[in-house]
């Protein structure tokens, strides 16, 4: 997703880039939120106003001037593992959809464009992979590279690879039917060149759809593999693993999991609308004809 | 080898089978030779699923004929290297019957238009934008269409833009796939009006392929019939009309629309009975007996090879010297 905002950004479009911004607000808005989480993780020793991991006797004590969020059940102040978890949570999302793309694109363009049996081998695989529980599967992943959050994430890439290869297979083979292909390969194109052209372009659209779906459903299979300790480890925050331990608090601390739980929620929603409008951008028939 | 000696294309017994589900193939294209000689007009003409569509897609090689080979100038480019066939098969160019379809809807006109410039890669972008320009000024494109995305344009704007675009790469044939059967009657006579001027100008071959035989009969030097992916009757455009020598042909050319009131029409038209038969079980014997009222018996058991019966025409019918008089006969009755 980060590759078509680039594009969008370079210069001489920087500005039909703010006119869209000014032009679709959900897409502003969505930009600029996910702008301030960047910013907040790379400042985030600056703004945290206590360590994230130091823990104090005062346990689950409500929101007040010292501490902003209140503190958890160690004693931690809230709003700093929030901040400190912010980096984390990124990371991780961008990490799994990035493995999945890097694994599930090229395959799934294989399998639509070539046909015959590599088409077929790729299909019975991703049906293999598919028919786990996905959350299974990234146990048995992560069990396998080993714990910690990279690797978790990794395995939730894997798990999303089948989905993303299926997407785009199906995708690819109705491009390539496209007479323009045809035409393209009338001029004597290469195949690498019609795909660069012309499959890629017009077949990844419902991806970056999906992309944005995922990146939201990442943030939320790491707050369910941190829940398994297969995540962040502690004592260092991340947002899922916060939800998981304010979870457990839930009936005398509810609050423990708003903040947490909103932040990840807002977070999803602006991957979701930032995906939506960018869809809308990037289709020309859906511009307004000049 | 000198590439004048040759035609320009020369289709030698070409046969497309395309697999349908298990064990099963359609022919789509049985058995074809045709000879189509520089500068002239070639018309193929046939109803829908006869296999004229896919025998032009063989002719540019964007299907590969099961049997037999297709000539560019005395070469199969099938049996070239990769990139030599990618070189050669520049010269060979084909237009779609849908020209929103044929351009790429994320590219806007002038880079659709540059593309086999690109593919070339011989010159600079600038070289290529003005030479891509320059090719839709022909067709009748200014540059206020360069910016344009397909869909902003009109039917026959578009068809324009898929010409300027095979245009620059100075091709020797164009293939013209029902090029204008999408489009309004007027817009069809403006393009055909282009195509010919363009034809004089680059010293063009069209294959042209169309089920309106009134289209072909004006623009074509030779036109070839084909009913279920086999050629039924090959003869120079101007003794067809009248001197035509299958019952198909005659059955074509009597569901020409004429533009008289119906009391003053000749009443000479020919319903044919029946469906075009599947091409994956296709009759035996002559493919049309299904659907001719002269067929005898040996329709049925023999099928009839292309014969020459006069200078350049040739026909695939076993009653092609008598079926006339039995016509005549008919109406005489009725």
């Amino acid at each position: 997703m980060d590759t078509t905002t680039k594009a969008i950004a370079t210069p001489g479009r920087f500005i039909s880039f703010l006119n869209w911004l000014r032009s679709d607000l959900r897409a502003a808005l969505s930009l600029g939120y996910l702008l301030l989480l960047v910013i907040v993780s790379v400042a985030a020793p600056l703004i945290a106003t206590h360590s994230p991991i130091a823990q104090t006797p005062d346990y689950l004590a409500p929101a007040d001037a010292t501490y902003l969020l209140g503190t958890d059940d160690l004693g931690r102040d809230v709003f700093s593992r929030v901040i400190y978890g912010t980096p984390m949570s990124l990371i991780a999302s961008f990490t799994a959809v990035g493995v999945g793309l890097a694994i599930g694109l090229p395959f799934g363009m294989m399998a639509g464009y070539m046909g015959g049996w590599v088409d077929i081998v790729i299909s019975r695989v991703i049906d293999t992979l598919l028919s786990f529980p996905g959350i299974v599967l990234a146990v048995a992943v992560t069990g396998a590279l080993g714990i910690g959050l990279t690797n978790a994430m990794i395995a939730v890439g894997i798990v999303f690879a089948p989905n993303i290869a299926r997407l785009i297979r199906i995708q690819t083979i109705v491009v390539k039917n496209q007479l323009y292909v045809d035409a393209a390969r009338s001029f004597g194109m290469p195949v690498h060149r019609i795909i660069l052209r012309h499959v890629v372009p017009n077949a990844i659209q419902p991806v970056i759809v999906q992309v944005t779906v995922m990146l939201a459903g990442a943030l939320l299979a790491e707050a369910s593999l941190s829940f398994l300790g297969l995540g962040v480890q502690p004592p260092w925050p991340s947002w899922g693993q916060m939800l998981a331990r304010g979870y457990t608090y839930m009936e005398i601390a509810p609050e423990q999991m708003y903040v947490p739980g909103i932040a990840i929620l807002l977070t999803a929603l602006a991957y979701n609308g930032l995906g939506e409008s960018l869809r809308a951008r990037l289709d020309p028939t859906r511009r307004a004809g000049r | 080898m000198n590439k004048q000696e040759h035609p320009i294309i020369q289709a030698e017994n070409v046969t497309v089978r395309f697999p349908v589900g298990r064990r099963k193939t359609l022919t789509a294209v049985d058995n074809v030779s045709i000879s189509v000689r520089r500068g002239e007009t070639f018309g193929l003409i046939g109803e829908s699923g006869s296999g004229k569509s896919t025998l032009g897609r063989a002719i540019v090689c964007l299907e590969r004929p099961t049997k037999g080979t297709v000539l560019h100038s005395g070469q199969d480019l099938h049996t070239l290297p990769r990139a030599a066939m990618r070189r050669h098969r520049q010269q060979y160019q084909i237009i779609f019957q849908d020209p929103a379809a044929a351009l790429d809807p994320r590219m806007t006109i002038l880079r659709s238009v540059r593309e086999p410039l690109d593919v070339e890669g011989k010159s600079s972008l600038a070289e290529r934008n003005a030479r891509a320009l320059e090719m839709m000024g022909k067709v009748g494109l200014g540059p206020a269409f360069a910016g344009l995305y397909p869909h902003q344009l009109s039917g026959g704007q578009k068809q324009r833009a898929c010409i300027a675009r095979v245009l620059t790469l100075q091709p020797s044939l164009i293939v013209c796939d029902e090029a204008v059967a999408a489009l309004d009657v007027s817009i069809q006579a403006e393009i055909l009006n282009l195509l010919a001027d363009l034809q004089q100008e680059f010293g063009l071959t069209y294959l042209f392929i169309t089920h309106n035989i009134g289209v072909v009969e004006h623009i074509s030097d030779t036109v070839a019939v084909m009913y279920l992916g086999q050629i039924i009757e090959i003869a120079p455009a101007d003794r067809l009309a009248e001197h035509y020598l299958h019952p198909y042909t005659e059955a074509l050319l009597s569901a020409e629309p004429v533009a008289l009131p119906t009391a003053m029409r000749p009443d000479r038209r020919i319903l044919l009975k029946g469906e075009l038969p599947s091409p994956m079980d296709p009759p035996s014997g002559c493919r049309f007996r299904t659907r001719c009222r002269h067929a005898t018996e040996l329709c049925a058991a023999q099928a009839p090879g292309l014969r020459e019966l006069a200078p350049g025409h040739l026909t695939a019918c076993h009653h092609a010297e008598t079926f006339r008089e039995k016509t005549a006969a008919y109406e005489g009755v009725s």
